[in-house]
């Protein structure tokens, strides 16, 4: 058997090599485990308000609600920004130390003054909430496929540092999600322990999260401007908008997007379906093992993409995702068909919940070889602002459905519909 | 049961139409070729 060539990559960086060393998408990950730990622990927001401070859970929901207003207007802004950015250190590189500042508005947050007046208090916590979500973790987000497209300069090292992304902060997350209640519990019913317990984990978090600007840096630099060609920075919010509206792959990869989140925010639709028409809300905790199938498809995804393509995954899964349905609608109430119902649909979402980065820069390059300028920052953030608006469409589309098949949820058997039962 | 089963249907539906419209991977070569003379530098398959 022939020996098989090895490698001399030294002094290739890391993002650029044929063969990319595992601990390299390892290092990628760690901003990924801060910001998503900081999610799961901003949740606690109204709990700690209402519980340990004793403010008003109406006003704290106002709060929120106007902070994710506030949060769609950033991201745009912030795109915009991002498109402006040129440093020594790179173009999305140095908005990593947004992670430090998340978890530092985190800490203040969780640390509101205890004897301040309440008026104080509203204003403390909204300050520090909008801090955290419409200018950090905006910021975070908006330069993720910049950041990855000139961090890793082949489509298979971004594949790749994607997936151990993935998979790694999925991990974190489920091993916070079962140890944090526990943290609760034992020091989480004074102020004090609150206190304590978000400072240790935040200065940990901080740390953590700084590593990917520390180790990786970005590859591909911004063309100097000195032979007379236009970088992004010197384009005008109008030449930017005028070359998106050229980019139709975008507008596809958005109304992908859209759907794609869509879909997978109407889970609550999942809740009535088992408890009125299935008759046992308890058996939707079986089929929600069925999302247990993105484990594997992190690790065949980026296999499957060298081998046929994204696009083709993209159609391909989309084809598997309608047979799902149509799996799951035949089978009716039967719980193998909704089980491989539900596999199947959790595959048909997958390139672009796992993807979108490849194919925002897939996008990306569209752009600037149909117009001749590179668009970055904008791109991102409209994707951003997609994967919001899609949240929030779910949201209200469930509750329209269900209003117009007059869903009341008080009333006895208030779902006696066959067909029209959301 | 519109919902849990025809609405993300008529929404895959609509997916694996907007699928079918993403052609980058045709382009790609030629794409990948023009940007790379553009920079001045071999760009990666």
């Amino acid at each position: 058997m022939a020996k098989k060539e090895r490698l001399n990559e030294k002094g290739v960086p890391f993002g650029a090599r044929q063969r990319m060393p595992i601990w390299y998408g390892a290092v990628w990950s760690t901003r990924g485990i801060a910001a998503a730990i900081n999610v799961v622990l901003v949740v606690y927001v109204t709990f700690y308000s209402t519980d340990l401070l004793g403010l008003n859970p109406a006003i704290i929901g106002g709060i929120l609600l106007a902070s994710r207003i506030i949060d769609a207007f950033t991201d745009l802004g912030f795109g915009y920004i991002l498109d402006k950015t040129h440093t020594r250190w790179g173009k999305a590189r140095p908005y990593e130390v947004f992670i430090i500042l998340e978890w530092l508005f985190t800490i203040l947050l969780f640390n509101t003054p205890q004897h301040a007046s309440q008026a104080v208090q509203y204003v403390w916590i909204g300050f520090m909430y909008i801090m955290i979500n419409a200018i950090c973790a905006t910021a975070l987000g908006g330069i993720d496929s910049v950041y990855l497209a000139r961090a890793f300069t082949t489509e298979q090292n971004q594949i790749k540092a994607i997936s151990i992304n993935g998979a790694i902060v999925m991990i974190c997350s489920i091993a916070f999600n079962i140890v944090f209640p526990g943290f609760l519990a034992a020091g989480g019913k004074t102020l004090s322990g609150w206190s304590s317990m978000v400072i240790s984990l935040g200065v940990v978090m901080a740390v953590l999260g700084i590593l990917r600007f520390l180790f990786c840096k970005e590859i591909v630099k911004d063309e100097a401007n000195e032979d007379g060609k236009r970088t992004t920075n010197d384009l005008t919010m109008k030449e930017s908008l005028s070359a998106i509206a050229k980019n139709k792959y975008l507008f596809i990869i958005v109304g992908l997007m859209l759907i794609t989140f869509i879909v997978n925010n109407m889970q609550s639709a999942t809740t009535y379906y088992f408890k009125y028409v299935y008759g046992d809300v308890s058996t939707q905790g079986t089929v929600a093992i069925t999302t247990l199938i993105v484990v594997p498809a992190l690790i065949v995804f980026p296999a499957l993409a060298k081998k046929f393509g994204t696009t083709k995954l993209l159609q391909v899964c989309s084809g598997i995702g309608i047979a799902g349905i149509a799996i799951r609608s035949l089978g009716g109430t039967n719980l193998v068909t909704l089980i491989i119902g539900g596999i199947l649909f959790g595959l048909g979402t997958m390139p672009i919940s796992l993807m979108i980065n490849t194919y925002l820069i897939d996008c990306m390059d569209y752009g600037e070889w149909k117009t001749g300028v590179r668009v970055e920052g904008l791109v991102a953030s409209i994707a951003n602002f997609a994967s919001k608006v899609g949240a929030g469409v779910a949201s209200g589309l469930t509750g329209l459905v269900m209003g117009l098949a007059g869903y009341d949820g008080l009333a006895e058997g208030s779902c006696s519909c066959t067909t029209t039962c959301p | 049961m519109f919902l849990y089963n025809y609405m993300p249907l008529i929404l895959f539906g609509v997916m694996l139409i907007l699928s079918l419209m993403y052609k980058v991977d045709s382009i790609r070569p030629q794409m990948n070729a023009d940007l790379a003379a553009k920079h001045g530098e071999a760009k990666a398959e």
